[in-house]
C-alpha cells in the first residue's frame, strides 16, 4: 500500500533535448553543461584566432619581403606581425587573465571560471 | 505515526539534494585548444610563468642578435681592406655588440644591486597586495 507522499507522479515523457547536451538528468549536469558549451566557444575561437594568425604572419613577412627596402612599407609589415603576435599571446592568455582578475577581486581558486555553478548558487 | 513522518519527510530529503547539492563541481571553463601544461595552469601561475618566459626568451633573442652582430662585424673587418672608414665601422659594431651583450646579462646584478640599495627585492613583487579581500 501506498501513502499519498509514496506516489510518484509520471508525466508520461522523459523531456530531453537533442544529442549530448541535450541528455541532462540534473541541474549538476546543467551548469556543466553550460561551462562546456562556453569552454568549446573559447576554444573555437582560439582556433579561429591561431589560423587568422598565422595569414597574418605570412601576408606581414611577404610585405617585407616585398619591401624592397622601402622605410615605411617595412615598418608597416613590422607593425603588422608585432600587432599579430601580441594578439595572440592575449587570446591564449584570456582564460587566465579572467582567472587572475577574479583571484585579485577575491574569488575562491577557479570560481570566476564556473559560472554554472553561480547560476546554482542563487538559487532559493 | 512513524511511517507516516518517515514517508513525507523523506521525499522531501530527497527534493532537498537534489536541488541544494551540498558539494557541487562543476568543471569550470577552461580553453579546450590549450595543452594540458597550460591548462593545469591558473591565472596568477600564468602571469608568473609568462614574465619568466619573456625574460628569458629576450636573453635567448639578445644572445641570437649578439651572435649575429659579430659575424656581421667580423665580415666587415675582414672585407674593409685597411679602408679606414670600413674599419671603423666593423670595430664600432664589434664593440657595441660586446658591450650590449655585457649590459644584458647584467641585468640581474643591476636589478638586485638597485632593489638592495633601496632595501627591497624587486624580484620578488608582492601581488597579493592588489586583491582585493
Amino acid at each position: 500500500m501506498n501513502y499519498l507522499a509514496q506516489r510518484s507522479i509520471n508525466s508520461g515523457v522523459n523531456m530531453s533535448g537533442i544529442g549530448n547536451i541535450g541528455n541532462i538528468t540534473s541541474p549538476a549536469d546543467a551548469a556543466s553543461t553550460f561551462n562546456q558549451i562556453i569552454s568549446t566557444s573559447i576554444g573555437l575561437m582560439t582556433v579561429i584566432a591561431i589560423i587568422w594568425f598565422t595569414f597574418v604572419f605570412l601576408t606581414g613577412a611577404y610585405s617585407i619581403m616585398s619591401s624592397g627596402g622601402e622605410k615605411g612599407a617595412y615598418e608597416t609589415a613590422q607593425k603588422k606581425i608585432r600587432t599579430g603576435l601580441i594578439g595572440l599571446v592575449a587570446v591564449i592568455a584570456g582564460v587566465f587573465l579572467l582567472d587572475f582578475a577574479g583571484w585579485i577581486f577575491g574569488f575562491g581558486a577557479g570560481d570566476i571560471l564556473n559560472p554554472g555553478n553561480w547560476i546554482i548558487n542563487i538559487g532559493i | 505515526m512513524n511511517t507516516i513522518t518517515n514517508s513525507l519527510v523523506q521525499p522531501l530529503i530527497k527534493l532537498h539534494d537534489i536541488l541544494v547539492p551540498e558539494v557541487y563541481a562543476a568543471a569550470p571553463v577552461n580553453n579546450p585548444i590549450l595543452g594540458p601544461n597550460l591548462q593545469a595552469l591558473n591565472g596568477v601561475s600564468f602571469i608568473q610563468g609568462l614574465v619568466k618566459v619573456s625574460v628569458t626568451g629576450g636573453l635567448i633573442v639578445g644572445v641570437l642578435v649578439f651572435f649575429f652582430n659579430l659575424l656581421v662585424g667580423g665580415i666587415t673587418y675582414i672585407s674593409s681592406g685597411g679602408d679606414k672608414g670600413k674599419t671603423e665601422m666593423a670595430r664600432g659594431k664589434l664593440t657595441n655588440a660586446v658591450i650590449g651583450i655585457v649590459v644584458m646579462f647584467l641585468i640581474f646584478a643591476v636589478v638586485i644591486l638597485t632593489g638592495d640599495i633601496l632595501g627591497t627585492d624587486l624580484l620578488l613583487i608582492d601581488i597579493t597586495v592588489l586583491q582585493v579581500k
